[in-house]
């Protein structure tokens, strides 16, 4: 039933096309994006990047939907691009499970599929045609890495999550512990709460740290910047400067916390590169080439106060 | 007698629907089969969620609770199907959501709460409870039977689904004594209590209902998508009055109507279609949603006064 469903939506989808005069223009490629929502400052600063990058070249045209935060309306944003027969789509997921039957959709109607910033769950992987982004598993083992050498591989830390439920989240989580483990690192965790990437809230949590644990933590990742930024002010203000902050994303913020002693480090995730290098492989799969890699890994630099001057921080 | 109690006003969202409609002419694939099936299958389970709440609104209580159990719904659903089916799945579910909208019905009833505290609360305590257990991680199930459940073309079976849901408020709602008395009860609950009506059975089964057709709406989603998100409808209460206020429900109670619900939801869907193919901004979709339902409650406020004076 599945599949006379697809030749019918197929045929349906050829018979419009024909009719439409967007098909006049065939040396035209058309990139649809769908973003999670474009309300947040690095999915924003991505969108603006690409359609600079996008408007330097005469026959690329730029889609970008926002899914406002709702997986049911990146669901239906997947499924307009696919409609409109885009010839690449471009996918970063509010949800790595909930876009896989979106995904499914348009890799039916043979639209190649490229994910950025960042991948959806096995089972959409498995549909793409490549990744082009940071790596929010890495991003987990870099904090890790900051952590365990500045702290010498002891002592107890506390977690700053994202929004509870997204993947960002628990991949950030799932990687620092890991790589914990994995350095044998005596590094132990007391405690993760959510700051929803609200610094506000990310306060909340710092002083409730600094109630529960006291003296134990000595440590804390926060994934974002401003979180941690935000979290180090707590710590200060409580005397408490020498617990060693880690952030996430390498923003105008964490860097000014850097400069300042505020934090330990961070990483770099540039939207600039980020888009820049998503855009070059989504024509590159619009014209039917294939990828060097499937897996296209930006460069995530540590930063720390040794280096924070060669960053220019851009979101 | 049905159509006063309906409100004269619930025609209102038709002057700017069928132009609208008309305009999606000019909309380049508006009206091209699979675009008409993806607005169809955006507005299906939001549908589903519109009639309970407009069911609420009518005998003047609401529901915040809504999209929180539309979350529950699509997780206990996805969680049950490798041991009841797909079908017993979606029965657990609606169970699921009955079994709230019952409790919030108690809490508005015996404990004589304000619904929106009552339901506000409920709301917290479900998503905090889905939360805790679902460990914050969404649950999926990408086998066949499930997501064919949100197959169907051109139109999508959880429309058909929204359809029969349609029909069958509305025959209860308009063409039964059952549906007068929850208008009477949302005019006047005082006179509706003395002249015998069973208020409190009333207004449980009300709210029963939104809650039903929400864990409904949560397993359809879940469908949808392949995923039962802890996460999901945070926005939904509030998009669900709005479709019920587009379409001539108030928030006194005893006005309102299940096809005006269902013409408000579909502008809001529509609009948010031509302005997703005409490219504009999403922050631009949403300012105009609000802007309509003020425009719309504005010209519903000054028509009412003319039609007394």
């Amino acid at each position: 039933m599945m599949n006379r469903r697809t030749t019918l939506m197929t045929m349906l989808a050829g018979a419009t096309m024909l009719a439409s005069p967007m098909a006049l223009a065939q040396d035209k490629i058309v990139i649809g994006h769908s973003q999670p929502n474009l309300g947040w400052p690095y999915i924003a600063k991505v969108t603006a990047a690409l359609e600079a990058a996008a408007k330097g070249m005469p026959n690329v045209e730029l889609i970008t939907t926002s899914g406002d935060g709702d997986i049911a309306k990146q669901s239906s944003d997947i499924a307009s691009l696919v409609n409109r027969k885009v010839n690449v789509l471009l996918v970063t997921s509010l949800d790595g499970n909930a876009v896989v039957p979106a995904l499914k959709q348009a890799h039916a109607a043979g639209i190649p599929i490229l994910a950025v910033s960042n991948e959806p769950s096995e089972a959409g992987i498995a549909l793409l045609s490549g990744f082009s982004g940071p790596d929010d598993y890495v991003q987990g083992q870099i904090a890790a890495e900051l952590l365990h050498e500045v702290l010498g591989g002891k002592g107890g830390i506390g977690i700053i999550e994202g929004s509870p439920g997204q993947s960002t989240t628990l991949l950030r989580t799932n990687g620092l512990k890991d790589k914990l483990k994995e350095l044998n690192s005596g590094i132990e965790i007391l405690g993760a709460q959510t700051g929803d990437w609200n610094p506000v809230k990310a306060k909340d949590v710092a002083q409730a740290f600094l109630t529960s644990y006291g003296d134990k933590m000595v440590g804390l990742f926060a994934q974002d910047d401003n979180s941690g930024a935000a979290a180090a002010e707590v710590f200060k203000a409580a005397g408490r400067g020498d617990i060693k902050v880690v952030g996430t994303g390498g923003t105008v913020n964490g860097l000014k916390a850097i400069k300042e002693g505020l934090m330990y480090g961070t990483m770099d995730q540039s939207p600039t590169t980020d888009a820049k290098q998503a855009l070059e492989m989504a024509v590159k799969l619009a014209k039917g080439e294939a990828l060097p890699n499937k897996r296209n890994i930006i460069p995530m630099p540590k930063i720390t106060a040794a280096n924070v001057g060669e960053f220019k921080g851009e979101w | 007698m049905t159509a006063i109690m309906q409100g004269p006003w619930r025609f209102l969202v038709m002057p700017p629907l069928l132009p609208l409609l008309l305009f999606g002419l000019f909309v380049d694939g508006f009206w091209s089969l699979p675009n008409i099936r993806t607005l169809l299958e955006a507005i299906s389970t939001d549908g589903l969620i519109v009639t309970g709440m407009t069911i609420v609104m009518i005998a003047g209580g609401f529901d915040l609770s809504v999209g929180a159990v539309m979350a529950l719904g699509g997780v206990a659903g996805v969680i049950l199907i490798p041991s009841l089916g797909v079908y017993g799945a979606m029965i657990g579910a609606t169970l699921f959501g009955t079994a709230t909208g019952l409790a919030n019905g108690a809490l508005v009833t015996f404990l004589r709460l304000n619904p929106f505290i009552a339901t506000l609360a409920m709301m917290v305590m479900v998503r905090g409870a889905i939360l805790a257990f679902t460990d914050t991680r969404p649950v999926s199930n990408f086998d066949d039977p499930f997501l064919s459940l949100a197959g169907g073309f051109p139109i999508p079976y959880g429309f058909m689904l929204l359809i029969i849901c349609l029909i069958a408020a509305t025959v209860v709602l308009h063409y039964r004594a059952w549906g007068r008395h929850v208008y009477a009860l949302g005019a006047d609950e005082k006179a509706a209590r003395m002249s015998g009506l069973a208020v409190h059975k009333l207004k449980l089964q009300c709210y029963a209902i939104s809650g039903c057709l929400a864990g409904l709406a949560g397993f359809w989603l879940a469908a949808r998508l392949g995923t039962g998100s802890p996460i999901i409808g945070d926005a939904t209460p509030l998009t669900a009055a709005a479709a019920a206020l587009i379409g001539g429900a108030s928030l006194k109670g005893g006005e309102g109507s299940i096809f005006g619900a269902f013409l408000g939801l579909l502008f809001v869907g529509c609009l948010m279609n031509v302005m997703m193919l005409l490219n504009v901004p999403s922050y631009f979709q949403r300012m105009a949603i609000g802007g309509l339902l003020l425009a719309l409650v504005i010209a519903r406020g000054s028509l009412d006064r003319m039609w007394q004076r």
